[in-house]
């Protein structure tokens, strides 16, 4: 059988069934991986697409985690009245985060400037406890979305998925456009972009303010499902988990970022199901990690490529 | 005899079985007349996978149960679930518990941020909870570290991080002229919880915490605390850390002759602490902590425990050298207090007369703990009060009932 794009269609619509055969634990790891798969999103397209090396994600994630769960805390908002502004405030953290690039900074440099505003930014949570609850966390009410309250897993799905939908295909969109390509050629070669009259620093801002966006609503979405924050989510280790993706998805590919999502985020649930494994995760994450980067370089979607030629990134539209 | 009647006598067969055999109880999720399903999670990966020993504990003595008889019949099958200390991860642990393993309780689960996480779900569902978790918003009440009534399936048979923090501030309070107190904690949940109740305490009897630095978990260093804390000329110092950090703040504090006394919280374990300082002078005479037990743990009024301990754990899941430590033993008393819960819920067992037998626990001698047991419907929080272990001068535990007040 012929496959054609239609395929990126027809896919989100069977994943609609989903809960009718999963249960909530298995739900939940599925709602799980469409909150990573909007992180791996944001930050492919700094890292990815434009080729930086900036670790700025884990701050964006818990802005628009911490922002979605002080607006429904502190200000009585309903959840799905929050997803935007916690965006916003990632985008914004986002063009604050593009200022070292702005300025030169690159490679090592930027990656640790970079690390450090995710630092910063968790111990801003631990130093304002009156809005984050501090070293304590902050216990987030359950969603509501249009007066309906997401009381289960299943109810978070259908909203997640119609997110994580919709901010795929918008991503997608964009990077088959000239703002796509620009986004190339400076990952190429800076110098050259900018020779052929490219304004690489609007690129950069703009960049770094996308990803804010989307991982900051991916943040709004991860406070719905975890329902209680704490400084400790968002530290070295969840840049790890969020670097990790990429990496085995494949660095600048979109579906690389769903296929990265999925395999890191469900291991570690497949390892539970064997209780004799029990500890011995790391190995198995650490091994299987290295195994992919060894023998897929450029990640599983370039396996995928290889298949068929559908699932190779575009820079183009039909 | 024809079909019909073949067919009615066997049904009446089956149903007499059935209700001779508990029907009713076998209704309620993770019973059947045999087992009890019991969902045991904990750190076994990650950072905090140090703390594991505390699920083997409870392990160990459901096992030696079990091999006793179980409890009216029922033997305990134990699921172990991995929560890596990270609240993601916790949380698909204790719902795979909840809807897929279908357990009848969640039991251990040390990281007080996952034991948060993981609470909306258990309340929904109605899965008792008994943890060692410290933060005081779990199981927390008023007059234990709570602001409302304790969440009705949700309990601690062992001290919440309030009433550990309380007694840290107790004892070092019964130093005689201690004015000045200093605070050094990571920046999580589970240490705010012991050491903001120990603050309050200490500024409720007149004292003034001078200083409240942090040591963030990974440390390497302490010197710039330690030379803080000096500053300050502190009568205490007060340590609501893991144990790689105490342990690195002891051996600073060493270093720079910072001559206080350091007072540990439940997060690390005092023989290990004692073993990695590796230094008698750092630690005799220097280092306290709070003590769960009614005496030494390698005592002989403990022999007990350790023989249940080496029996029923198998070789990965004791300390590669050495008796087991006493994160075993607080697994232990946490497993101790949950089979009594079974035992007192008698055979018709549901959760609810499971949590009304729990709340029926006046006094109770666990035979392990420094204090005795007591739950009621009004207080979810089982032991308010605990003895203090150091070392004299010549590297002898001593187990301290308040400061300088030896209890044997």
């Amino acid at each position: 059988m012929k496959l054609n794009r239609s395929i990126f269609w027809i896919l989100p619509l069977l994943v609609l069934a989903l809960p009718l055969v999963l249960n909530q634990y298995l739900q939940y790891v599925v709602n799980l991986i469409l909150v990573y798969i909007l992180v791996a999103v944001g930050f492919n397209l700094v890292v990815g697409n434009l080729g930086q090396l900036a670790f700025s994600n884990v701050a964006f994630f818990g802005i628009g985690a911490y922002a979605s769960g002080i607006l429904t805390t502190q200000l009585g908002m309903p959840w799905w009245l929050t997803v935007i502004p916690a965006g916003l405030c990632g985008a914004l953290a986002g063009c604050a985060a593009s200022i070292p690039a702005l300025r030169g900074v690159r490679l090592f440099y930027l990656a640790i400037m970079t690390l450090a505003f995710g630092e910063l930014m968790r111990w801003s949570y631990i130093r304002t406890p009156d809005l984050t609850g501090g070293s304590m966390g902050l216990t987030v009410p359950e969603p509501e979305v249009f007066g309906w309250m997401l009381t289960t897993e299943y109810h978070k799905f259908y909203v997640f998925l119609f997110i994580v939908v919709v901010v795929v295909i918008a991503t997608s969109r964009l990077l088959e456009s000239r703002i796509g390509r620009a986004f190339l050629a400076i990952k190429n070669d800076e110098n050259a972009a900018a020779a052929m009259g490219i304004p690489t620093g609007q690129y950069f801002v703009l960049a770094f303010a996308l990803s804010g966006f989307i991982v900051g609503i991916g943040g709004s979405m991860y406070a719905a499902l975890v329902g209680h924050l704490s400084p400790e989510d968002f530290d070295l280790i969840q840049v790890i988990l969020h670097f990790a993706i990429i990496m085995v998805g494949g660095l600048g590919s979109l579906i690389g970022s769903v296929l990265g999502s999925i395999l890191i985020t469900a291991t570690p649930e497949v390892i539970r199901h064997f209780e004799w494994l029990v500890g011995s995760e790391e190995w198995i994450f650490g091994g299987a990690i290295i195994v992919v980067i060894l023998f897929l370089p450029r990640g599983l979607s370039s396996l995928l490529a290889k298949v068929n030629p559908i699932f190779k990134d575009r820079y183009y539209r039909d | 005899m024809n079909v019909l009647q073949k067919s009615l006598k066997t049904a009446a067969i089956a149903i007499t079985i059935a209700s001779v055999s508990g029907f009713s109880a076998a209704a309620e999720r993770g019973i059947t007349d045999t087992s009890i399903k019991i969902g045991n999670i904990g750190p076994f990966s990650g950072k905090a996978a140090m703390f594991n020993p505390l699920n083997y504990g409870s392990v160990a003595y459901m096992r030696y149960v079990n091999d006793m008889g179980g409890v009216f019949g029922r033997k305990f099958d134990i699921v172990l679930g991995d929560t890596a200390c990270a609240q993601a991860k916790g949380i698909a642990a204790a719902k795979k518990m909840v809807y897929d393993e279908k357990v009848f309780m969640i039991t251990v689960n040390p990281c007080s941020g996952v034991a948060m996480a993981v609470k909306p779900t258990l309340v929904k569902e109605g899965v008792p909870w008994s943890g060692v978790s410290a933060n005081p918003k779990i199981t927390g009440s008023v007059g234990s570290g709570g602001t409302s009534a304790p969440p009705k399936y949700m309990f601690h048979v062992t001290p919440n991080g309030y009433f550990s923090g309380m007694t840290m501030g107790k004892f070092i309070m019964t130093k005689p002229n201690t004015k000045k107190i200093a605070i050094v904690a990571h920046t999580n949940d589970w240490a705010r919880g012991y050491c903001d109740p120990a603050k309050d305490y200490i500024e409720s009897q007149g004292a003034e915490v001078v200083l409240d630095t942090a040591m963030e978990r990974g440390s390497t260093d302490a010197t710039a605390q330690v030379l803080q804390i000096k500053s300050k000329g502190v009568d205490g110092v007060l340590g609501c850390l893991y144990q790689p950090e105490l342990v690195i703040l002891l051996k600073a504090a060493h270093k720079y002759k910072l001559n206080t006394p350091i007072i540990g919280a439940l997060g690390a374990d005092f023989g290990q602490v004692v073993q990695q300082v590796g230094n008698a002078k750092a630690v005799n005479g220097v280092f306290f902590q709070g003590h769960l037990y009614k005496d030494k743990i390698n005592s002989p009024a403990l022999e007990w425990g350790k023989q249940i301990l080496l029996k029923y754990l198998t070789k990965d899941e004791l300390p590669k050298t050495g008796d087991p430590t006493h994160f075993y033993y607080f697994g232990l008393f946490n497993g101790i207090g949950v089979v009594e819960g079974f035992r007192r819920a008698g055979r018709d067992l549901t959760r609810d007369t499971y949590i009304k037998a729990i709340e029926t626990l006046r006094d109770f001698d666990n035979n392990i703990s420094a204090g005795r047991v007591t739950i009621t419907a009004e207080q979810h929080v089982g032991i308010s009060d605990m003895y203090f272990n150091g070392l004299d001068k010549d590297g002898n535990e001593v187990i301290f009932s308040s400061w300088g007040k030896a209890l044997n």
